[in-house]
């Protein structure tokens, strides 16, 4: 039986990106990312990692080149359609990026909220959510009196609520002890087997080989991808 | 509706903010007193308008008493008066005022009493004008000058229209003011809700990061101006009732029936309850505008 070819839901194509008075960040990248896959983004440090997620999830263009998100031209993408494009993205920051002045569910309820879902019902599934991440003790608590572990599988939880198509996670297990790194891995495992499509920016290396999925590295303004148990593809 | 679904934005706990409830209160106060003033004058023209009709009062100088010649000749002259006054383009009626009303109209200088019966009274005629336009206020006074010097002309309507004047400039300059007071509101909100985009520029980052539209964010802003102007409206109206009150205890004293009517009056208490209405609806369009542009054009 033939098995059915996965859409292409990200696509760079000859992409640069040029900070002014800055330095060339990418030159000519070409990444093709496909619906259902995890890839871990690697990389030394200020290749890029974290500015190709911003890139993906619209929070800075290119300077040249092409990128395509879920079959849109980026730069084509309105003011007014960009909401809607993340709402399909869901995004765990390397600083979490929390609001503070909210307690923690109602931090995870805030992208359904602004879907304009009730907040009842959004706080009611946030709570869920919170207690599935073994957070149900801290529902009501500000994230600034919490640990950074609890801190991070709120922000994970608040990525993960809108089901988006694609999770970016930037540096997740930077914060983290080893055990609670794995066990964010696996739970990003789950929701890849669920057809999220998954991208884990990491400065360690090892984590493609331990958990079997491929690589993008980045190095020089460019991306390699990394293939199962394989060498380095040429872009 | 719930005021809760727009509070992921901590917009009441800005310092810039924390006098706005004040300043929309005293703003309403000044409106509602402002309008109130314009009302006062709004009831003194209606007042004016109905109460002076187009009429002139013509004065025959007093003539010695028990002189019965002179009272002959006083029928005379105040004969060809009113003939010459008939005969003037212009006017409708002419009436001679009986003794008693011209002692009424001196009893507020000289008092009651029978003694002023016996004073030497002039004649007063009341002249009603049928077309103020075309009366010769000039030609009349020299044709009642042959008949008899020293008869006098008031004309009511020159001062009557320059007061009218005077009160409708006071009813607009209310109306400007209330006008200004309101924008002067919506300034403030949108000056303070720029303020605020910047003070909160992490937490909209946040919510545009897990797909909020500009609208849901402008609409946080929009229930903030909501929350500040029904605050500081409530505030501005109780304020204007007690003045309304004392107003009228004093009016009371004073004998002032104009501004008691008026702070009786249901349609001035029905404008006062609309002035912290219509200032918050303003100041949540202008919350809710500055927001969009700024998002749109600068964040």
């Amino acid at each position: 039986m033939l098995r059915k070819e996965a859409a292409e839901i990200i696509r760079f194509e000859n992409m640069g990106l040029l900070f002014e008075n800055g330095p060339q960040v990418f030159n000519k990248l070409n990444l093709s990312v496909k619906e259902g896959s995890f890839y871990f983004l690697t990389g030394p440090s200020g290749a890029g990692k974290s500015t190709l997620l911003k890139m993906i999830y619209l929070n800075q263009n290119q300077t040249a080149g092409k990128i395509e998100l879920f079959g849109r031209d980026s730069l084509s993408i309105l003011h007014q359609d960009i909401p809607y494009i993340r709402r399909k993205i869901g995004v765990v920051f390397q600083d979490f990026r929390l609001v503070s002045h909210l307690s923690s569910v109602d931090n995870v309820a805030l992208p359904l909220k602004v879907r304009g879902i009730d907040p009842r019902k959004a706080r009611n599934q946030a709570a869920e959510l919170l207690k599935w991440v073994g957070l149900e003790d801290v529902l009501n608590r500000n994230p600034q009196t919490l640990s950074g572990g609890q801190q991070q599988r709120i922000a994970i939880a608040r990525a993960v609520i809108g089901r988006p198509k694609v999770l970016l996670a930037d540096e997740p297990t930077g914060n983290v002890d080893d055990e609670i790194a794995l066990k964010l891995l696996y739970l990003f495992e789950e929701m890849n087997k669920t057809g999220t499509t998954v991208i884990v920016a990491t400065h360690n290396r090892a984590l493609p080989k331990e958990f079997n999925h491929p690589e993008i590295y980045l190095n020089e303004g460019k991306a390699t991808l990394i293939p199962v148990g394989g060498k380095k593809k040429a872009e | 509706m719930s005021l809760k679904k727009y509070t992921d934005i901590p917009l009441n706990a800005d310092p810039s903010g924390r006098f706005v409830p004040w300043i929309v209160a005293l703003m309403v106060y000044l409106a509602t007193i402002s309008l109130t003033v314009a009302f006062v004058v709004s009831s003194l023209i209606s007042r004016w308008d109905t109460g002076f009709t187009a009429r002139l009062s013509v004065e025959i100088p007093a003539q010695n008493a028990f002189d019965p010649d002179r009272d002959w000749e006083m029928t005379k002259i105040r004969g060809q008066v009113a003939q010459i006054l008939l005969r003037t383009p212009g006017v409708g009626t002419v009436r001679t005022l009986s003794k008693n009303e011209v002692l009424s109209t001196l009893e507020p200088w000289l008092g009651q009493g029978d003694d002023l019966s016996d004073l030497p009274l002039p004649t007063l005629l009341e002249v009603e004008v049928k077309d103020r336009d075309i009366v010769d206020i000039s030609l009349m006074k020299q044709n009642l000058s042959e008949v008899m010097p020293g008869i006098m002309v008031e004309d009511h309507l020159g001062w009557q229209s320059g007061i009218l004047d005077l009160a409708h400039s006071a009813q607009i300059i209310g109306f400007l003011i209330v006008t200004m007071i309101i924008l002067a509101a919506v300034s403030t909100i949108a000056f303070t809700s720029q303020t605020s985009l910047i003070i909160h520029r992490n937490v909209i980052e946040v919510l545009y990061l897990v797909g909020a539209t500009d609208d849901y964010i402008a609409k946080q802003f929009q229930y903030h101006a909501l929350r500040v102007g029904l605050r500081g409206g409530t505030v501005g109206f109780l304020m204007a009732s007690v003045t309304f009150v004392v107003l009228k205890f004093f009016a009371k004293d004073l004998d002032t029936t104009l501004l008691n009517e008026v702070i009786s009056n249901s349609a001035l208490w029905s404008v006062a309850l609309l002035v912290p209405l219509f200032v918050t609806a303003f100041m949540m369009m202008a919350a809710r505008l500055s927001v969009r542009l700024a998002l749109k054009y600068v964040l």
